[in-house]
Parts: structure tokens; sequence; C-alpha cells
């Protein structure tokens, strides 16, 4: 790390030497800046998730699908075919592309039954349900035309679901805590090997030669009056060491 | 004799805490300084110290005025002479008047015993910088202060010199050269290190005889 070179050729430097209390002082003599930094980014954190966080409603329809198995994957993917979803959005008046719809539908069976369940994201709780619902009543007439399939028979509706389904948004609130911590130590540790002042007496000790005769602490008011009230006869003992 | 009636009720600054409050750890701390100068000095009958510091605004003169506080507080006859022409400092710290002091006694103008104040801590007395002049490196260097802490050496158990920053001004080095040793004040958190190891240069082309340092913590 830092050299320094003395007049008489001696230099200082700072080991390596893994020393846990070392770091802990450095740490505790700026503890502030820690805290400083994780209040400054978990309240950006937490105003961040605020404002881009939009809630996710999911609901689910189920169809049962009476076929096996090889054909039951085949049937599955007509679901979210760009077909059906024309159709779809063309009958509920949506924005966007086919494609974009069948991104929000999960189609899966449940537990290797005939059973399908169709799931639809939507940032409005009421959309998921309409959207789901007439995927699956689109999908039960188009696929007599497309496929010449009857076996689809619409199980259970869509209810709503007002809850949102992405409500841990304090992922966000922690990362930014923890990111600001780390960041903040970071920083105290950048400052203090930047800083070249006096730290230790065997420091002082080893660049002027001499011993440190004492060290006087800070005269805020805390201290001096910490022992005022205390023995006043305490002088006279003092005063009775006299040498000349 | 007659100027150091002035101000005596207002005595007790808050820098003065060895008189202030004897009792506190910073005058034990103090207590502490003394008895190990004492040691230093022993050997070989030191009486005349400078204390100074690498840099500006490091407690040299706070440290000066409570160490010979408690010095006089041990009943030395302890004499604080501040030779800090550019800023003087002490006398505002003893809130005692500055018209006559260091300055007159170096250009002739007044005796020691004139310019001297008799405190009423112990037997400390105070030579106070006087008013300001504008060449303070020639009247600190020259003969005149040499033997003025001649004569002062032989009357006083022990004599601080309040002075200028080592690195900052030139008269520090000679004082230094003239003094029996050198004490440095150095400000934890502020003083660099490599400006602690540039004033011990400093003092060691000046001939200084370095006894120690005293840490000032933050």
């Amino acid at each position: 790390m830092t050299k320094i070179q003395y007049g008489n050729g001696s230099e200082i430097s700072q080991d390596k030497e893994i020393n846990l209390k070392d770091y802990f002082e450095v740490i505790k003599s700026r503890l502030w800046i820690v805290i400083v930094f994780a209040i400054l980014t978990t309240t950006g954190g937490y105003f961040y998730s605020q404002y881009t966080s939009v809630p996710l409603y999911e609901t689910s329809t189920r169809i049962i699908i009476g076929t096996e198995n090889q054909d039951m994957k085949t049937l599955m993917v007509m679901i979210k075919d760009p077909i059906i979803m024309e159709k779809v959005k063309n009958e509920l008046n949506l924005q966007g592309s086919a494609e974009g719809i069948a991104s929000r539908i999960t189609v899966e069976q449940v537990d290797e039954s005939r059973v399908v369940r169709i799931s639809v994201i939507d940032t409005n709780p009421e959309a998921a349900v309409v959207i789901a619902n007439a995927t699956a009543k689109t999908y039960k007439s188009e696929i007599v035309k497309l496929l010449n399939f009857k076996e689809v028979q619409l199980l259970s509706e869509a209810k709503l679901n007002p809850y949102p389904i992405n409500e841990s948004q304090n992922k966000v609130v922690m990362a930014a805590a923890i990111f600001g911590i780390i960041a903040g130590v970071g920083l105290i540790f950048l400052l203090d090997s930047l800083d070249g002042s006096v730290k230790r007496e065997s420091d002082v000790e080893t660049i002027l030669g001499v011993p440190v005769i004492g060290s006087v602490s800070n005269m805020n008011k805390k201290k001096f009056v910490s022992k005022k009230r205390k023995a006043k006869g305490y002088e006279v003992r003092s005063e009775s060491v006299d040498v000349k | 004799m007659t100027l150091n009636k002035t101000g005596r009720a207002t005595l007790k600054k808050r820098n003065l805490i060895t008189l202030s409050n004897s009792n506190s750890i910073i005058s034990d701390q103090f207590r502490t300084i003394r008895t190990n100068m004492r040691f230093l000095a022993k050997e070989n009958e030191e009486r005349v110290f400078l204390i100074s510091s690498p840099g500006v605004g490091e407690g040299k003169s706070t440290t000066t005025a409570n160490l010979a506080v408690s010095m006089a507080q041990q009943k030395e006859k302890v004499l604080l002479i501040d030779a800090n022409l550019r800023s003087p400092i002490v006398d505002q710290i003893f809130k005692i008047s500055n018209e006559i002091g260091l300055t007159d006694v170096l250009s002739y103008k007044k005796t020691f015993q004139e310019a001297v104040h008799h405190s009423e801590i112990g037997r400390l007395e105070i030579l106070t910088s006087g008013l300001p002049v504008s060449n303070p490196a020639e009247l600190l260097g020259n003969e005149m202060m040499r033997e003025l802490l001649e004569t002062v050496a032989r009357t006083y158990d022990i004599v601080l010199i309040d002075s200028p920053s080592v690195l900052a001004s030139t008269e520090t080095r000679m004082l230094a050269n003239i003094c029996d040793g050198v004490i440095l004040v150095l400000n934890r958190g502020k003083t660099e290190l490599e400006n602690a190891a540039k004033a011990r240069r400093v003092l060691e082309l000046a001939h200084a005889n370095l006894l120690g340092a005293i840490i000032n913590k933050k």
C-alpha cells in the first residue's frame, strides 16, 4: 500500500496483515457515512419501486380437452395460436398485437389430466377475467373449424382476483439498502486509504523518532465535566509528589 | 505587576481546562504529559521547551497554556512565553492585556521584569507576545532572544514557549535552535504524517532537540 520515505531512510509500510479490530475501528470512526448511504439508497429504492411497479393481476379459467396425451400438446399449443388470439383481440377490441396478448397467457396441463388451465396476467383484474374467458370460448369454437375437434368443454370460468401477484416489492428496497451499506463501507475504506493523517501513536513514534509523551482528548463539554464533582481532595494528593 | 489585574474574574475560559476543571480527564492527561516531560528533561537539566506543531491550528497554544497551568499547579515556577508574533493567542486564553510583551523586550523598550505578567495560578508567569511587529523573524532571531532565554532559564523551573508552526514560519526554526527541547503537537486525524516527517527534517536541520510529541485527539 502506501509507502512514505523519511529522512533517515526508514519507511513505514502499512501492514497487509488482516486485523479485524483495525477494520472495525476504521468503520466505527466514519459510521455516519454508512448510515447516510443506507438511508439514501433505501429511500431511493423505495420511491423507485413505488413509481415504477405496476400491480399485475392473474386469473385463470379451466377447460377439458377430451383426448389422449399425444394430441394434448398440439391442442394446448393451439390455444395461444395467432389465429385464436386475433379473434380474441377483435372481439374485445384490445390494443397491441396478437403475440402481445399471447405472451400474457400461460397454458398448462393440470396434473397429467385432461384439464387445461389458461392463466392470464394483466394490469387490470377485470381485463384478465375477460381475456381468459374469451380465449376459452373462442378456442372452443375455433378448434372445431381448424382441426374438427369437438371434445372441448369449458370447466370453470375465470373469476375476479383483486389481489396483485407482484406485491413483494420489498426486494428492491432490501437490495437498495444492502447496496447502500456496501457502498458506504467501500467509501470509508477509500477515504481511509487516502487519509495520511496521524492516527496511531506508533506511527508518530516511528516517523518522529521520539516518544509520544501524552495525548489530549477533545475538549468538548462531555469530557471535562465527567469527573468534575468527584473528590475535592484529589488535587492535594497530586501536589504531595514534589520533586523540587 | 500592575497589568495582571485586568480580567482576573474572567480567567476561567473554556480552553483552560486544567484551571477550570482540574479533576477532569483532560487535566489528568496534562498531568501525565507534565510528568513525562519531567522525566525527559531531568537527564540534561533542560528547562526551556518550545511547543510547536507541523501545521497551523493543531492546538499548540491551548496545549501550551494548559500544560503551563498544570505545571504551575504543582508549585513550580513556570514561565509561559508567547512567541507566536504573527497570531498571538495566549493573552486571549488567559484574558490578559497584550500591550506590553515579548516584542518590547526584544526591541529594548522594556525590561523583562516590566513586561511579564504574574498570574494568580500558582507561580505561573506569562510573557505575552506584545504588539504585532513587521519583522517577527528578525526579532526572534536576534541575540536578545538568546540572552532572554538564558536569563529566564536561571530564574524559572520551567519555561514553555508557544511558537508558530514549524512548516509555516522560519522563526520557529531559530527558536528551536536556542531552546533546550522541542515538543511537537500533532492533531489526530488532521496532521498529515508526511508533514510530521517534514517537520522532523526541518528541526534536524535547525539542530533542535526534538524531545517528544503530544497527540491532540479530535
